[in-house]
Order: structure tokens, then sequence, then C-alpha cells
């Protein structure tokens, strides 16, 4: 249902997508088959790890996981086309 | 994100992102999270500690809008609808949750659902645009 919502929000397809709050990538996996490439960042080392091994073998050429917290996020400037802010419960 | 400095942090997000590129926020919002088995309400979780901060990133939005920075194109509010088999999957659920606290009496009463339970969550999807 977060998910659908998020889809409708915007056209995530080929687009470069950088995703605030992971978690545990419930949303990341939906978002990743539309998606050109897609960094994933979440402050935890433990829902990263849940989130990098749920994922679908065919689809982890895309996605790239990052652990830190939102103000240190490492990116380089107007590298992406879509932010979304997806923010931790 | 901690609620303070987040218009600094969001600035800096923001650098990343192409010029007419899309910013998509997906946020709870109040009132707390409602749990219902059989159409009875067995309670509500207690979003107290998130909230605040889902508060603070969407104000840091609205004011990166009121600067110009971004501008809003769309808003949608959804009422989310997960569906548990058991009393039991929501605990497991939300206990993975980071800023959402399940209170004792509402865990009591779910130990002892075996049928399905649903959770009600609303939400707030706003979509903005980098000029």
């Amino acid at each position: 249902m977060h998910l659908a919502a998020v889809l409708r929000a915007a056209d995530f397809s080929r687009q470069r997508v950088l995703e605030v709050g992971c978690g545990e990538g419930r949303l990341t996996w939906g978002i990743a088959p539309l998606a050109a490439s897609l960094l994933a960042v979440d402050p935890s080392p433990e829902d990263v790890n849940t989130a990098r091994a749920s994922g679908p073998s065919e689809l982890r050429h895309k996605v790239r996981f990052q652990v830190a917290r939102a103000d240190e996020v490492e990116i380089e400037p107007q590298s992406v086309d879509l932010v979304f802010f997806s923010w931790s419960l | 994100m901690e609620p303070e400095g987040v218009v600094d942090v969001l600035r800096r997000l923001l650098a990343a992102l192409v010029p007419g590129g899309i910013v998509v926020d997906l946020t709870m919002a109040p009132p707390d999270e409602t749990v219902e088995s059989d159409g009875e309400i067995l309670g509500h979780l207690d979003g107290s500690a998130f909230f605040p901060r889902a508060i603070a990133a969407g104000a840091g939005l609205n004011e990166l809008a009121d600067d110009g920075l971004l501008a809003l194109v769309r808003e949608e509010p959804v009422t989310v609808i997960v569906r548990y088999p058991t009393g039991s999957d929501v605990l497991e659920d939300i206990a993975d949750r980071r800023y959402t606290r399940m209170p004792i009496e509402l865990a009591a009463r779910l130990a002892a659902i075996t049928t399905e339970c649903l959770l009600y969550s609303n939400c707030l999807v706003r979509t903005f645009t980098k000029p």
C-alpha cells in the first residue's frame, strides 16, 4: 500500500534515485525495477544488512546501500534525478 | 533525521538533485495508528516519539518551498491498511520499528489474538520539484 502511494506520487522510470531512510528495504526493492539506479541510505547497519539481503539477485546491480544518517550521505552534487524521503517509523 | 538542523540537511541533500528533479516525501501523520481485529478497535500505537520528527521534516520541506528552492506539485493523504495473520505478527513487526512504541495493554491483547489483525496508518505523500 505504501508502495502504491509512492509510485503514484512520481514517475520513477529510468530515474537515478536517492532513498533516504530505506530501513529494511520494503520500498527500495519495489522501486528498483523501475529506476535506472538507486542509492538507499539508512543509519542502521542492521536494517541495511536486512535490506541488502532481501533483494532479488537480478536487481542488485542497480541498488547500492550506504549506512549513514541523512546528514552524512556521501553523494555528488546534481547526481540524482529523484530524492525519496521515507521517514523511519 | 533529527529534528534539529533539518533544513540544513535537506538543503545539502537537495544539492544532489538535478535542476528539474523530483522530491517525494512519504511520512506518517497523526493520529496514532489503530489496530483492529474482527471489526473491534483493540487500541492505538504510540507515535509520540515519531511524529515530532516527521513534523519537523515536513516543516523543513515547507521552508525550502517558501524559499523557492522547491515547488509543491502534489499532495495525497493515504490511509494505509496492513493485514497481519495474527496479533503476534503485529507485535513482531512493530518491535522492529525505531520510534513507534507498543502500549503494554495493547500488546497483551494482541498476544491473545490468533485471527487476522488490521493496522491503519494515516500517511501523507508529497511531491516537489526543484526549479
